[in-house]
């Protein structure tokens, strides 16, 4: 099988699960206990004429099958309805908040890697050593640490005292945003850094011990090389696995970041319709997060591919 | 004004309720704008959640309003000590209780000159009224049968039924909006595309529930332009996050500061808090068709167990009272003034004390005499009610009640406050609009109430809530409110528990001229800001 092969089984099996995730989430609606109308009437006056009108729009008073096509209808054309409170399209309320989130995920997710991996590494292959002792300490105080005192901490020190970053807010332009995305990219890094040092270790650890690391280092071979050619790049499938699952996470949200340095992202708008019972945006959002963490997935699993050379082969000869 | 929109749907409802005695009034002067300070550049104001729209039929939640107030000129005002006065209307007449005549000013314009009509005027406000209307402030103009201009300048509004608090409601959600504009916007009218054409001080330059909402002064004001010269609202929801962006400067004010948290506020070096007292108050509610407080001795127990007095630094920091009835202080005092405020206190007698000996004795005298069990949902966004919550629960176990306390979001206290199935014991916080004393106990109070949460109504209580509905001047509401509080506090349906203030924190850079208002919301209010020079 051919890498174009898998990605587009892939990609079928993606649609598959987004398919039945549509079911469950529109389901959401329909198990919603009370009237359905008086749910999306949401908190505007329900005279009968008004929930008439409602049940009308919506195709209320059609089976919930008939209901659930013309949803997934409308959905696949990028429609996923309007909120119930601001009656903004919810793809416009997910695209102007998308930003930011993937702005703080991605972010977040390079100062992880420039941290956890080279200090994972060192950290690995020095097992017992003072790095290692001292990487483990760390990943221990940011892992337990929580996100809302370290974000405070960040603000109070790095805003208020020394006013060198901005205390809330996501910007506008690239070098802004930038600035304004530093402190809540570091409190997000904080708690993932330890995920990723502590998987990076692991994994360089069980590399280290393997007989081609022993004769490399019977070679001669320089040990900055054993490093690059033979640990990282051998250790790298579950440092790429927590990677993915760490990028998965920012992308849907990471909630207490963005209420701490008031990041309108997909985790508040999130958070605030699942509080509103704003159904339309929940499930927007509910199909646009699920989307965001297959696609992750795959470009996990893709870059298996382009990284182990063996995976490549066993793909060829199946 | 916090409170009856800030804690969702059935406070909102509140405002249906105003019951304000305006008589009408003439405008004599042409305006108040550019009375403070002196002239700023930019001043951003932090509000706690996203403007979610530019139109109050749309949505109208406190933050929202903030932002809608700042733009849009209503066609009438109160002013801070509680009185409506005319605004876009430079009169108003009220002698007729099934009518409310306006008379529109003729010099005012909409941000893109052109004059505005009295059909805009007719147009802003009929677009809440009648059964077919989408507004969500239709149930605010329910008593409205008709909305018409009767001449090039007067407006016409005619109702089924007397609505002593109409002009006050006029004065928050009768926000003017050009016609023209919102017909060519269609649905999308409120939107960050098409957030409206108005005639406020302050024009719309950008708008997304996402970024907040930036606003450019009026130089053409027709009642003067504002002191500061571009006006922003950003959202920042954690209050600690706003404290420590007023500390760096990056914002300029931050308004509805939790009353728990205020001793940090206090602190600020280069901010100043600002404490009114706000016409809502806190209450339990005990549905009295229901067991067990279908016994008045088992309210009566319940009552025995909050120590209002003993909480008010833990939940407040001191910046509430204790409440004397269900009609907030403020109100009382500004209708009967202070000695007639006290008179009727004395009148319609004492709470419960905080006793457990009392309670005992009190369900030892009920149908429960072994005690019972409930539940109790608190609205996890109103910082004061879990702990009171876990209080009342603690206190209670010492007598064999059982109070189970569940935590929940705003959008679920709110659902389960008129839910049949639901526990017949509730947390409840209500606003008013108006400082009439009126206004509030026909909301909760009689079978023909909006919010009957406790159920408390019969013949004669009906024929008190009927009397104070209607009444329209100070002598007429006195007697009957008298007897209707005196019988509540009684009965018990209600237990009173706290009259909270208003904080906002506003940088010593900037000054609003006579303080920060509760009524702020009624008003042109950007025009009372400027910079302390």
């Amino acid at each position: 099988m051919t890498l174009t092969a898998y990605a587009l089984r892939r990609i079928a099996a993606i649609l598959i699960i987004l398919a039945v995730l549509s079911l469950l989430v529109f389901g959401l609606l329909a198990l919603m206990p009370g009237d359905p109308a008086l749910t999306l009437l949401g908190p505007k006056a329900s005279t009968p004429e008004a929930l008439a009108a409602v049940r009308e729009r919506f195709g209320l008073n059609d089976p919930f099958l008939t209901q659930y096509a013309r949803w997934v209808g409308n959905a696949v054309r990028g429609d996923f309805g309007e909120s119930i409170y601001s009656g903004d399209a919810v793809t416009t309320l997910i695209a102007d908040r998308v930003g930011v989130t993937a702005w703080l995920a991605v972010y977040a997710l390079v100062l992880t890697v420039l941290v956890a991996v080279p200090l994972g590494l060192a950290a690995g292959t020095r097992t017992g050593s003072r790095t290692d002792r001292a990487a483990t300490a760390v990943s221990l105080i940011t892992l337990s640490a929580p996100t809302f005192a370290v974000g405070f901490l960040l603000i109070y020190v790095f805003a208020v005292k020394l006013d060198l970053f901005p205390s809330f807010g996501a910007g506008d332009g690239f070098f802004d945003t930038l600035w304004h995305m530093t402190l809540p990219a570091v409190t997000l890094a904080a708690g993932q850094t330890a995920v990723l040092l502590r998987q990076t270790r692991a994994a360089t650890m069980d590399v280290a011990e393997r007989d081609f690391v022993t004769f490399a280092r019977a070679r001669a071979i320089s040990s900055g090389r054993i490093r690059q050619r033979y640990l990282l790049r051998n250790a790298s499938l579950p440092v790429l696995t927590s990677a993915g699952l760490l990028l998965a996470y920012g992308l849907t949200g990471a909630v207490l970041v963005e209420n701490v340095f008031a990041l309108q992202g997909l985790g508040t708008l999130l958070v605030r319709s699942v509080a509103q019972l704003d159904l339309p945006v929940v499930q927007g959002l509910a199909m646009f997060t699920a989307l965001l963490v297959l696609l992750t997935n795959l470009v996990v699993d893709l870059l298996y591919f382009a990284l182990d050379p063996r995976l490549r082969r066993a793909a060829v000869a199946s | 004004m916090r409170g009856f929109t800030r804690r969702s749907a059935i406070a909102l409802a509140l405002v249906a309720a105003l019951g304000v005695a305006a008589c009408g009034g003439d405008d004599d002067s042409s305006g108040g704008g550019g009375g403070a300070g002196v002239e700023v550049d930019k001043m951003v104001w932090a509000i706690q959640s996203p403007v979610q729209s530019m139109d109050p039929a749309i949505m109208a939640d406190v933050p929202t309003l903030r932002a809608q107030t700042a733009a849009f000129d209503r066609v009438l005002s109160i002013d801070n000590n509680g009185v409506v006065q005319p605004w876009i209307a430079s009169k108003f007449d009220t002698s007729d209780p099934l009518k409310l005549v306006l008379t529109i000013r003729d010099d005012v314009k909409f941000w893109d000159g052109t004059a505005m009509t009295v059909d805009d005027v007719v147009y802003s406000i009929a677009r809440h009224v009648g059964p077919d209307s989408t507004s969500m402030q239709s149930f605010n103009f329910a008593a409205v049968t008709s909305v018409e201009a009767t001449d090039a300048s007067t407006v016409t509004i005619t109702l089924a039924a007397p609505d002593p608090g109409l002009p006050a409601k006029l004065s928050v959600w009768a926000q003017v909006r050009q016609q023209k504009y919102d017909e060519a916007a269609g649905e999308a009218a409120g939107g960050s595309d098409k957030p409206g054409m108005g005639t406020g001080p302050y024009s719309i330059t950008s708008y997304s529930s996402a970024d907040g909402v930036k606003l450019t002064r009026n130089d053409s004001y027709w009642a003067g332009k504002p002191k500061v010269k571009e006006l922003e609202f950003k959202v920042i929801g954690d209050p600690d996050t706003a404290r420590l962006a007023l500390s760096s400067g990056e914002i300029d004010g931050f308004f509805d500061v939790p009353l728990i948290a205020t001793r940090q506020w206090d602190e600020l070096e280069n901010g100043t808090m600002s404490y009114v007292a706000g016409a809502y108050n806190d209450f339990l509610s005990m549905n009295v068709t229901r067991a067990p407080f279908d016994d008045v001795n088992a309210r009566t127990a319940i009552g025995h167990l909050i120590d209002r007095a003993g909480l008010l630094g833990p939940l407040f920091n001191g910046k509430a009272t204790v409440a004397q009835s269900v009609v907030p202080a403020i109100q009382m005092t500004a209708t009967f003034g202070d000695d007639g405020a006290k008179k009727m206190y004395e009148a319609i007698g004492a709470l419960p004390e905080f006793s457990i000996d009392k309670a005992k004795e009190a369900l030892a005298k009920s149908a429960t005499p072994d005690g019972f069990t409930l539940d109790l949902a608190v609205d996890t966004s109103q910082p004061w009610m879990s702990p009171l919550a876990q209080h009342l629960a603690e206190n209670a176990k010492q007598v064999g009640i059982t109070i189970n306390v569940k935590q929940v979001s705003a959008a679920d206290w709110g659902a389960g406050l008129l839910d049949p199935a639901g526990s017949p014991l509730q947390l409840v916080a209500l606003g008013a609009a108006t400082p009439w004393a009126g206004e509030l106990p026909p909301v909760i109070l009689g079978t023909t109430a909006g919010f009957p949460l406790a159920g408390y109504g019969d013949e004669a209580i009906d024929g008190l809530v009927g009397q104070v509905a209607q009444a329209a001047t100070v002598d007429q509401l006195r007697q009957p409110l008298q007897d209707l509080l005196k019988g509540a506090t009684a009965d018990l349906p209600y237990l009173p528990l706290f009259d909270e203030q208003v904080a906002t924190a506003i940088a010593n850079k900037f000054v609003w001229e006579g303080g920060y208002a509760y009524y702020a919301l009624s008003q042109a209010w950007p025009l009372q800001l400027g910079g302390a020079g």
